[in-house]
């Protein structure tokens, strides 16, 4: 911004050499050329004084790079240039002179300069001193300096000629500063939102880098325990030590890590083509209780290890929705392992189902430890894992909640989570029935690409 | 390969690191225990007393290895007790430790890279216990 105005002070300083030189060629083609009759001395002499002063600014300028600094060099060359003008008017036939028009420059300049209220104020003094002079002259109460052979009769005396010239003159530049100050309010307002949307572009990169790196590191970790366990039976290790140690058990962890892996990667594609919406759903109505059966069935023996009871209400007459049946089982399937791994031996996970007026509610709630108040607003983010989810290592990177949420935005829902640490978390998920609202569409289909089962 | 008895302690919460360190190390013919919780970290270590420690930094416990290593460093028994410490935090964050250039900030005798060679880890800690005279 403060580049931008002294870059646009010393454009004024090099216009006004222009406007000096272009004075002094129309002066000179008026009175030799066209014939006209006119002092010419008082003319240069203003000129002159004009030049001196835009010396003066150019060196101005350049000690004076502050934004205070260069709002006043606008202001006093704005100033200069509308009595540079005045006095040239006035020595050249005052009101008679057609040259008067040439105010809109400055009210223009001002425009683009100076805030509104300062352009709306120069103009106003452009039009007072323009009306001074030419009122002066009338009256009679200073000399007339003639412009002899423009007009065949002097104009400068006629009431109807000058008032008619006034008021052409004034409105002229009132509606340009006007329009002038509009389009500089819409530019700037332009330039303000597009400085914003770059600043969020540059810090969306910045995550995306910051996410790539933690991708990277989160594929390491596990590839450089499997290359150790290798390492260890290539090289003989295995056998000499322990029974801990044997070469089964030394391959079963690399197969466990590897399969880790491999859950992990199919994580991350899923998560970024639903980011980029080339995931497919297939969706297909059907009732949310037989997923939740299917995943409850799934996840009962992991929760009697636990000590973690299931149950289910809510289930008997749910409407129909519309929902790609694979992801779906996913969402509710993370939701459930989520609430059995963070609960406590003799705690309970409750799926319950509810029907409201926009669609259907699923919520999993569980007796567990609990998600710090700190930590919710995160759950959600990729690769974020809570103090708890990071006490359960190498069950999960943090990227299920994440890709959760996604797969039900992609159908048009919504999920919150609330939590009070110590007594359990609850995740509530809402799916749209899509026959009050408009159904949403399912993303583009993209390719052959198909969600793995979870 | 020389039955040294030399003890030697792995603390790392990756189960699988301490298992391949371990091979590695007892196939050298040390003797090898093993704490796979931060937490509990510090007390098993005073109570094994050992000739060496493998350390883990453990960043996602908010680097639990680097307070561990401080801890140990203000305890007499511990203060000259030589730490190897093992990392796989290099590659992503550019952040290099080093005992020369960190020194106060870090008081560990040598920085590893995860995953270690197994030579090349067995060879560091010889070199280690020797610089200890132990």
């Amino acid at each position: 911004m403060l580049e931008d105005l002294g870059r646009r002070v010393a454009w004024f300083v090099r216009l006004r050499w222009l406007a000096i030189a272009g004075v002094l060629s129309a002066s000179a083609v008026a009175r030799f050329l066209l014939g006209f009759d006119f002092w010419v001395l008082p003319i240069v002499l203003v000129v002159a004084a004009l030049a001196a002063a835009n010396l003066g600014f150019h060196f101005w300028r350049r000690r004076r790079q502050d934004e205070p600094g260069l709002l006043l060099i606008a202001r006093v060359q704005v100033m200069a240039d509308l009595f540079a003008l005045v006095l040239l008017l006035y020595f050249s036939g005052g009101v008679e002179n057609p040259f008067s028009y040439y105010f809109i420059f400055h009210t223009i300049i001002a425009g683009i300069l100076l805030p509104d209220k300062e352009s709306i104020l120069i103009t106003t003094v452009a039009v007072v001193l323009y009306s001074g002079m030419v009122l002066l002259d009338y009256f009679g109460a200073a000399p007339h300096f003639p412009l002899t052979g423009f007009y065949q009769d002097p104009m400068w005396r006629q009431g109807s000629f000058v008032l008619v010239r006034l008021f052409v003159l004034a409105t002229t530049l009132y509606i340009a500063q006007y329009f002038t100050a509009s389009i500089r309010r819409r530019l700037n307002e332009k330039t303000d939102a597009l400085a914003e949307a770059n600043r969020q572009l540059q810090e969306a990169d910045r995550n995306r880098v910051q996410s790539v790196l933690q991708v990277t590191h989160e594929l390491r970790a596990p590839l450089g325990a499997v290359e150790s366990l290798l390492d260890t039976i290539r090289k003989g290790y295995v056998g000499k030590c322990c029974d801990q140690c044997d070469a089964r058990a030394v391959i079963e962890r690399a197969y466990v890590r590897t399969k880790n892996l491999m859950t992990l990667t199919d994580d991350l594609l899923d998560l970024h083509k639903m980011e980029l919406g080339s995931m497919v759903l297939h969706k297909t109505p059907l009732r949310l209780d037989r997923i939740v059966d299917e995943v409850v069935e799934d996840m009962l023996p992991s929760a009697v290890d636990k000590g973690v009871t299931i149950s289910r209400e809510g289930f008997a007459d749910l409407p129909m929705v519309e929902v790609d049946a694979k992801s779906m089982t996913m969402v509710i399937s993370n939701l459930v392992a989520n609430a059995v791994k963070y609960n406590v031996s003799g705690g309970t996970v409750m799926v319950s189902a509810r029907r409201r007026e926009d669609g259907v509610e699923v919520a999993v709630a569980d007796t567990g430890v609990g998600i710090p108040p700190a930590e919710l607003p995160r759950v959600f983010d990729v690769f974020f894992q809570g103090e708890n989810a990071r006490k359960t290592k190498r069950m999960g990177v943090g990227l299920g909640l994440s890709l959760v949420k996604r797969i039900v935005e992609a159908h048009g829902g919504t999920i919150t989570a609330e939590s009070e640490p110590g007594k359990g978390s609850r995740f509530v998920v809402l799916i749209p029935t899509g026959n009050g609202a408009a159904p949403r569409q399912s993303p583009p289909y993209r390719g052959h690409d198909e969600l793995p089962s979870p | 390969m020389p039955a040294n008895g030399k003890r030697i302690m792995v603390v790392d919460d990756d189960p699988d690191f301490v298992m391949t360190t371990e091979a590695a190390l007892k196939a050298a013919g040390y003797e090898v225990s093993q704490c796979l919780d931060a937490t509990g970290a510090l007390d098993a270590i005073r109570k094994a007393a050992p000739d060496l420690l493998i350390l883990d930094v453990m960043m996602e416990r908010g680097a639990a290895g680097f307070q561990i290593a401080q801890q140990l460093r203000r305890e007499p028994a511990f203060a000259r007790l030589p730490i190897l410490m093992v990392t796989a935090i290099h590659q992503t964050t550019k952040l290099r430790f080093s005992p020369d250039t960190d020194g106060d900030f870090l008081p560990v005798d040598e920085f590893l890279d995860k995953p270690v060679e197994p030579e090349k880890l067995v060879e560091r800690v010889g070199v280690l216990l020797a610089a200890a005279g132990r």
